[in-house]
């Protein structure tokens, strides 16, 4: 399934299926990503317009084309139930991938999202981190907010405001 | 005087020639009105500086109009000359049990490459073929523009090109696509299998889950003391209070359908693969279930 795979590989997957050859993601190089034109919408069906071309070192082809595809939204993945995972205010990128991997099973790597940090809101004590897809993402196109528990609050540590005095 | 662009069609090639020695001759007679008949080799005279060595008569085509003939005298393109001390090498693809790299093929091949107008008809008769690796005689031309022939041309057969792999009927891909669609809006649309229970840690349970069968098919409305331990964990963890033996069907219910239990990491469920765990039971969704894609609960044995 493709939030599986690593964007690249997953368009060699895709690569793969319509050459009816196995092609892996070590044989290609790829332009940047682009947003498909209205008229691109409408006769292919496809969100995105990208140039793939075979590396010089690749044996299985040579050359290149343009193929269409869909990448995915963020969005969706924001929604996951995360199951209670925690993470620490601050967290970069590199710390948050991991996360997302292992409480959704998404593959995302740095070459998909631009570099965020982990934000505690001070009142709520909600952390959140935003997903902003970069806009050369081979896979993913968009932005969307994880929502992840803090610590507890600290109201939750007095039982009575009433301190004794010295 | 301008370098020759060798790529352009040799009765073109010609007009150009003539156009260059007689200025205003293209705007008084469109190429399309004229033809070149009578094209023969003739000797070189000794002192002529451009040694001239062919000679065709220029006419008007039936109906065009045009009327009269000249006989033009000029040198055409030596590939012996041009071809001398180069190892030419054509790389072109050909599925593997094809053997023989048709004429025109590599026709058209050495044109591309080395920039040449030279076409299938140019060839001398003999010439067909090339084998994989096999090393050509000179091969000759006699034409309108090209003379002499090239030595030891070979054939080896090149990668397949992308364009050729996937055509233009197929540059459409299949598209990324999340467990049960791409399509969010639609109120109707299933939950995802996968987002249920990924990442839960179900290891206080394992003693349980690894008491079922590998491949274990839930009878609807089994009521089963480990089925209703593991279903009572899920209702406790998982933020879903539903779960349930009911039909699949039924939102919460896995009635009906068959689990399996993985150790990790596994070819089998890449998707389930984690760092955190290294056991998962896989619950598939079939097109009746009230979720897409899979369970996939998460365990440490």
């Amino acid at each position: 399934m493709s939030i599986y795979l690593e964007s690249k590989a997953d368009l060699a997957a895709m690569l793969s299926v319509a050459a009816g050859v196995l092609i892996a993601a070590s044989d290609i190089q790829t332009g940047n990503p682009k947003v498909t034109t209205a008229d691109e919408k409408t006769q292919f069906s496809r969100n995105t317009r990208i140039s793939v071309g075979f590396l010089e070192s690749s044996t299985v082809g040579t050359s290149a084309r343009v193929v269409y595809y869909d990448r995915l939204d963020l969005a969706p993945l924001a929604k996951a139930n995360l199951h209670g995972a925690k993470v620490s205010p601050g967290s970069n990128l590199a710390a948050m991938i991991p996360v997302i991997r292992n409480y959704t099973g998404a593959v995302l790597t740095a070459d998909d999202l631009v570099e965020h940090s982990a934000v505690l809101n001070d009142t709520t004590g909600v952390i959140t981190f935003q997903l902003e897809a970069k806009s050369t993402s081979l896979g993913w196109y968009g932005s969307g907010t994880l929502t992840f528990e803090g610590a507890a609050s600290i109201e939750t540590a007095f039982s009575d405001d009433r301190l004794p005095g010295f | 005087m301008a370098a020759t662009d060798y790529r352009k069609p040799q009765d073109q090639l010609i007009y150009d020639l003539i156009e260059e020695s007689n200025p205003g001759f293209k705007a008084a007679y469109p190429l399309g009105s004229l033809q070149f008949t009578n094209m023969s080799a003739i000797t070189v005279d000794s002192a002529d500086p451009y040694k001239r060595d062919t000679q065709v008569v220029c006419s008007g085509k039936t109906g065009s109009g045009v009327t009269g003939r000249v006989t033009v005298k000029y040198r055409r393109i030596n590939l012996s000359t041009m071809f001398k001390n180069m190892s030419v090498v054509l790389t072109d693809w050909l599925p593997s049990n094809i053997t023989i790299l048709p004429r025109a093929t590599w026709t058209a091949s050495l044109a591309a490459k080395y920039g040449l107008s030279v076409v299938d008809a140019d060839w001398n008769a003999t010439y067909g073929g090339m084998t994989v690796n096999a090393v050509q005689p000179t091969l000759s031309v006699n034409s309108l523009c090209y003379t002499g022939g090239i030595t030891g041309i070979v054939w080896k057969r090149g990668k397949q090109p992308m364009s050729n792999m996937i055509p233009d009927n197929k540059q459409v891909l299949v598209g990324r696509l999340y467990p049960g669609g791409n399509d969010f809006s639609n109120q109707s649309r299933k939950p995802v299998g996968e987002w249920q229970l990924y990442g839960l840690d179900a290891s206080e349970i394992k003693s349980t889950i690894e008491g079922f069968a590998a491949s274990t098919a839930v009878a609807v409305n089994d009521a089963s003391a480990p089925v209703v331990a593991l279903l009572n964990w899920l209702k406790a963890n998982s933020g879903k209070t539903n779960w349930s033996t009911a039909d699949s069907s039924v939102d919460g219910g896995i009635g009906g359908l068959t689990w399996y239990r993985y150790s990790l990491p596994s070819v089998s469920v890449p998707e389930g693969n984690t760092s955190r765990f290294n056991r998962a039971l896989v619950i598939q969704s079939t097109s009746g279930s009230w979720f897409s894609g899979k369970l996939i609960l998460h365990y440490n044995a």
